[in-house]
């Protein structure tokens, strides 16, 4: 038989299967779902935009200039001051248009989102520059603003996804943490101290603290996620090791698969943080990584056949149209039990016995900013209930275009209150009430936060390429030469990278 | 348009079919002939001759399902083209790679010229097919079927690109297993 053989018999399959399949090819990928309702609604707001767009040059040409102060990131051409807000969500602020990296999206979902909480001060405006997903133009847009920043001025707000998700691109910080320590941004706590919309008390702390360096806050944590493991059956407290080392004795086999398939969806939380940004130097050994790779590996593939499931960044809820029960698959989400089903959630701890987790979106203010106040008028609106939502929460809720900023697919907000039942993210995402306690629990043992790094893309990639190696018909020996040539290879680009963060 | 109606106009012989079936099924046509074929230009031309095929075939044909009938002629035509391409080491996208992965199932060691009755392996296969959970027959006849890249797996299902990898290893080990068991290896 030949691989024709095989490829010829997949084309004789069940109508059925062909059907099924046509049908979820045909759907749109998952952060793509929400951006397809909204073109009806895209035609006309972006009309109305560019009318608004025309009205408003027009009455600037008639008016005149006016005296003002420009801000650090406004482009000078116009005396108003403007608060320069530069995001690299690219793909998550579809809202009208549906074009990838689209700046009258972003600008649109921006404007009305302030204007509902009573907008800026009059005479200021938001700009939004939404950075290409483009390499090329990518490079040189980060290397404008990089120059811009170190000559004092740049953009006042940065929205900035951290994580990796669909596909590595450059960041404009590395590290946030290592940007907090070289001064980038600007503190916030006298400016939280006094917030009028955001409602700091329904921030979780431990990601909060993510944004904090010696109880100094710089950087608001505005999504994240953490590793975790579904059992579909009870698991006595007592099984429950404290600490990723306590996993190779625990004597619950599903409780070790469970670390294993969380391992595979997050292999970094394994370690924990391993740099140490101050002294610019890593606080593992090689050897170290290479044990715990080992472990993890070892430890998923136990983890082959259910009731186990790992949950990661991308799936930290499930979207009920692909996972739901007239879903293709009918799965039942991480976070739903189905009836007469009992689970067991319970947490991933490192090898200190911390849970962690990673911020995969974030707020700061540029710490040459001219407009500071205005500037954390628009982190307060990012932060709050409304806009973490990921709905068009100012046109009354209503689903006919697409969410600000869709959340989910890039991890949790930080705001406590959402995703219950009558308050979902992105209309549709929530978590069952049955296990929303469970999910509380799980939330409330997170202990430390970190932002996603490119030290953490680094450990995932070679979880994986590891895996293959495991997996491959090699001799034993020869697997553990490359694996080990792999490990170091990897710990030498992570070394480079304290020094270019 | 519904499938009935769009059958009615092809036994009325009315040209309004073929642009019925371009709307209707068009998209999902395409992208399937361009994953297979890894070429924009070929993949149009694949699907163009697919609607000339339906228009030769119905009447006397009545297919039904219409979808999963206009899927396999473009399948079926773009495997041809492919077996060219695939002869001369010219590409051919996503589709070479997953036809690769499927060499590990099928085992050219064990024997690579022992003719396997067709009827006897795409039975095996539905067999083994009706025995998953709904996204792993998804995952794997998304790409074995289809030529659905890794990544757009990943996209779809909200899963990482590995995690899809590892799903779909797994599910080749499973079902060569399967078909060593059925004497078809």
């Amino acid at each position: 038989m030949t691989e024709w053989d095989l490829a010829e018999a997949f084309g004789k399959a069940d109508d059925r299967y062909i059907r099924k399949t046509a049908r979820f090819l045909s759907r749109q990928p998952i952060w793509r779902c929400v951006m397809k309702k909204s073109i009806k609604f895209a035609v006309t707001a972006a009309a109305a935009v560019l009318t608004v767009g025309v009205i408003a040059v027009a009455m600037l040409l008639q008016s005149g200039p006016e005296a003002g102060v420009p801000a650090a990131g406004s482009s000078g051409l116009s005396q108003k001051k403007t608060v320069h807000v530069v995001t690299n969500l690219g793909k998550n602020w579809q809202t009208c248009t549906g074009i990838e990296g689209d700046e009258i999206s972003a600008q649109y979902a921006m404007e009305r989102a302030l204007a509902y909480f009573g907008g800026l001060p009059d005479g200021v405006e938001v700009e939004v520059e939404v950075l290409p997903t483009d390499d090329a133009d990518l490079q040189s847009r980060l290397t404008r603003i990089k120059t811009e920043i170190m000559s004092g001025g740049g953009p006042d707000v940065f929205v900035m996804s951290c994580c990796s998700t669909w596909g590595k691109q450059e960041w404009l910080f590395n590290s946030p943490k290592k940007a907090m320590l070289d001064g980038y941004f600007l503190p916030l706590d006298d400016y939280i101290e006094n917030a009028q919309i955001m409602e700091w008390d329904k921030l979780t702390p431990a990601i909060m603290e993510a944004g904090a360096i010696e109880g100094r806050q710089f950087v608001l944590p505005m999504f994240y996620s953490y590793g975790a493991a579904k059992a579909t059956e009870i698991v006595p407290v007592e099984d429950l090791p404290d600490s990723w080392e306590k996993v190779k004795s625990c004597e619950n086999e599903i409780v070790q698969k469970g670390y294993g398939m969380a391992a595979s969806c997050a292999f970094y939380d394994v370690l924990g943080e391993i740099v140490d940004y101050e002294k610019e130097e890593l606080t593992v050994s090689e050897e170290e990584i290479y044990t715990r790779l080992m472990e993890a590996l070892s430890l998923y593939e136990m983890s082959d056949s259910l009731p186990v499931r790992g949950i990661n960044m991308e799936t930290p809820l499930m979207d009920p149209d692909v996972y739901g029960e007239n879903s293709p698959f009918g799965e039942t989400p991480f976070w739903s039990v189905e009836d007469g089903e009992t689970a067991t959630y319970f947490p991933f701890r490192d090898m200190e016995g911390e849970v962690n987790a990673t911020v995969t979106a974030y707020a700061a203010i540029n710490n040459n900013t001219q407009c500071a106040e205005e500037a954390f008028t628009v982190l307060e609106v990012l932060l709050s209930r409304q806009f973490q939502s990921g709905e068009r929460f100012w046109n009354g809720g209503t689903n006919d275009g697409a969410a600000p900023v869709f959340s989910a697919a890039y991890g949790v907000p930080v705001h406590e209150e959402l995703l219950q039942r009558n308050r979902p993210v992105n209309y549709f995402c929530y978590i069952d009430d049955d296990v929303f306690p469970a999910y509380c629990a799980l939330r409330d043992q997170i202990t430390t936060a970190r932002f996603f790094s490119n030290v953490d893309d680094t450990l995932n990639q070679l979880y994986w390429n590891c895996w293959k190696v495991e997996m491959s018909d090699a001799a034993e020996e020869t697997k553990d030469d490359t694996i080990r040539d792999m490990v170091s290879k990897a710990y030498a680009a992570i070394s480079m990278m304290l020094g270019e963060s | 348009m519904t499938d009935k109606k769009i059958i009615e106009l092809f036994f009325a012989r009315s040209q309004e079919a073929v642009c019925a079936v371009k709307d209707k099924y068009g998209g999902s046509l395409l992208h399937l002939a361009d994953n297979l074929l890894g070429n924009q230009l070929d993949a149009e031309e694949c699907v163009n001759d697919a609607l000339l095929t339906a228009w030769n075939a119905i009447p006397p044909q009545r297919p039904e399902p219409l979808g999963a009938w206009l899927y396999s002629t473009v399948r079926n035509l773009a495997m041809n083209r492919c077996r060219i391409n695939y002869a001369k080491k010219r590409g051919g996208g996503e589709w070479t790679a997953s036809l690769e992965e499927l060499r590990e199932v099928a085992s050219p060691g064990d024997g690579p010229e022992q003719a396997v009755d067709a009827e006897e392996l795409a039975a095996a296969l539905n067999g083994f097919l009706r025995g998953l959970a709904g996204r792993d027959r998804l995952l794997l006849m998304s790409r074995y079927y289809a030529g659905e890249s890794y990544g757009s797996l990943a996209q779809r299902l909200g899963m990482t690109e590995e995690s899809c990898q590892v799903r779909v290893h797994r599910l080749r080990k499973k079902l060569r297993a399967k078909l060593k068991k059925e004497g078809l290896l």
